[in-house]
């Protein structure tokens, strides 16, 4: 009997999900089907694109780094996928040439010349900053702000949620520096907490094409306590979870801010979302601190046509 | 028994068998055959391993009608099962699948009635995995730093500076089509990324299934080559792997 696996049978099976009739039901179809086999490959490359464009739901994600990575080849197979990733892009920024000769990708950023790099920041800065102004961010009382920023977002996203392909084969227990890249270019946006915001309209953003991360300051009320673990979820409002991560704390910036969360751009597409800030309590409970609404418009992500 | 590589052969052995592995695609069997001495040789032999020509060659006739059908096969069948292996864990997997067809082919030398040759591969697979799983805990000397890695600080930095320098030696070392088709392969993320795919399949005259197939070799190689030369930086450093790489590399050309 001919049968026919979902996709969503075949990533559980890469990420060892199956029971054993399942999987061997799978097993057997790969072994006589070279179709079965090829859709079995991309279920796995997708799996790894997902993973290292942190597009993982929260349970493959850990699945991901519990048993996919538990394999010191599948560790180098993602380190490697990750940096043709980057020498690509490096490659295709850089000089839009095809690469016809012997590449040092990481080389290939250092050779720049300081001036060059500087021009680079600069060029990001007024595009992204005209791609806000022209495309309207307007929302009262937020405030927006547009920069690049040197440090890649790593800082921001907790340790769980570090790519464990940054490690070496040989220490899959540690977190190596990620590769050098370009400077990601950062949207950031103050938004209010729900209950602050009142009758006012809600907090719109559209995402200029090329940001790829989006910096939300969010703001609390005087008096608040510093953050102490802070973690932010962000959820559409139909209740799909699209990013948690680390939520920074902020001391001192300003006056309302109490803690900022760097989000992938590519997460968010156009939907109105629910942002939960939650902090451990004096007994380390955890609990809901604010909560605030933000709607993205349309936006084009980086590298689209 | 299974071959298990043992610290001091993992990284060279392992590399010189990726280049020696038997390529049988378009050979005539006669062609095919001739080369099982070479295999043999290049094989890390035990007392149970024994690769019969007369078993070979059965295999190569239930997997096609003819020779170039069952060369086909016969690599599909090994991609298979190297795959079945990958994914369950099972290190390294291209010694699980040889292991796997060596038995297969002494099945097939007696006169055992196999009704379905991919099917039994397939539960010889299950028992080589079996065994592999319960084999004693050799640990290699890198799985061994994995686990001091638990309690000891090591130096990351050298360890990111391995994998940095093995990628870009490993990556320079591709033929220079694969090197663009592979960095072509990446440039772009989700909808895009589809979208370059689509063009380059068009532009090689290929289906998109065949290229992925192609990068996808490519990609195996680049991460075969990256393996091998940050297990080795563990045990000799990097220099001395990159080295090492270079020799194979020359050795290979040779």
């Amino acid at each position: 009997m001919r049968r026919e696996h979902d996709g969503t049978q075949l990533r559980r099976y890469v990420l060892g999900a199956l029971t054993e009739d399942e999987r061997a039901g799978i097993e057997h179809d790969y072994f006589e089907r070279a179709d079965v086999l090829d859709r079995m490959c991309v279920a796995e490359d997708d799996l790894i694109d997902d993973y290292l464009s942190d597009r993982l739901a929260s349970e493959e994600h850990e699945r991901f780094e519990q048993h996919y990575l538990a394999t010191p080849r599948h560790r180098t197979r993602v380190a490697v996928v990750r940096a043709l990733r980057t020498a690509s892009s490096l490659s295709a920024s850089a000089s839009g040439e095809r690469h016809e000769r012997v590449v040092s990708w990481w080389a290939a950023v250092q050779a720049w010349p300081p001036l060059g790099q500087v021009a680079l920041v600069a060029a990001l800065v007024v595009l992204v900053a005209g791609g806000a102004w022209m495309l309207g961010t307007r929302s009262e009382p937020t405030t927006v702000s547009v920069r690049t920023s040197p440090p890649s977002v790593s800082p921001t996203t907790p340790p769980e949620r570090q790519p464990l392909d940054q490690r070496e084969p040989g220490a899959p227990q540690r977190d190596a520096p990620a590769p050098p890249r370009a400077a990601p270019v950062v949207l950031a946006f103050s938004i209010s907490p729900i209950h602050v915001r009142g009758a006012d309209e809600p907090a719109s953003l559209t995402i200029p094409t090329g940001t790829d991360i989006v910096r939300l300051h969010l703001q609390g009320e005087a008096g608040d306590q510093r953050l102490k673990r802070a973690r932010a979820i962000v959820r559409t409002v139909a209740g799909q979870e699209v990013w948690r991560g680390r939520a920074t704390g902020l001391v001192g910036s300003q006056p309302s801010a109490l803690a900022r969360i760097d989000i992938p751009a590519a997460r968010l597409r156009p939907d109105d979302y629910i942002v939960e800030l939650l902090d451990v309590d004096s007994s380390s409970r955890e609990a809901e601190r604010y909560r605030y609404f933000v709607r993205v418009r349309g936006q084009r992500v980086k590298n689209m046509p | 028994m299974l071959y298990a590589p043992g610290p001091a052969v993992s990284s060279s052995v392992a590399l010189r068998r990726q280049s020696d592995k038997i390529r049988v695609s378009g050979l005539a069997l006669s062609r095919v055959e001739g080369s099982l001495g070479r295999l043999m040789r290049n094989r890390p032999t035990t007392d149970e391993r024994r690769l019969s020509s007369t078993g070979f060659s059965r295999l190569l006739a239930r997997l096609g009608p003819d020779s170039d059908e069952a060369a086909t096969q016969y690599e599909r069948l090994r991609a298979t099962l190297e795959k079945f292996f990958d994914w369950h864990g099972a290190w390294p997997p291209e010694e699980c699948a040889d292991e796997t067809l060596d038995r297969l082919t002494q099945k097939l030398e007696g006169e055992i009635e196999i009704v379905d040759v991919r099917s039994y591969a397939l539960g010889i697979a299950r028992l080589v995995l079996l065994e592999w799983q319960r084999r004693p805990a050799t640990l290699s000397s890198a799985d061994r730093r994995e686990v001091a890695d638990l309690t000891a600080p090591v130096s990351l930095d050298d360890q990111y500076e391995s994998l940095r320098t093995c990628f870009d030696r490993c990556l320079a070392a591709l033929p220079a089509d694969s090197r663009t088709l592979v960095l072509e392969y990446y440039v772009a993320e989700r909808r895009a990324k589809i979208d370059n795919r689509r063009r380059l399949a068009q532009a090689f005259g290929v289906s998109e299934s065949a290229l992925r197939n192609r990068v996808q070799r490519v990609r195996d190689r680049l991460e075969r080559c990256v393996h091998t030369c940050t297990t080795a930086a563990a045990e000799i450093g990097i220099d001395a792997a990159v080295r090492q790489l270079a020799d194979l590399r020359r050795s290979d050309e040779t």
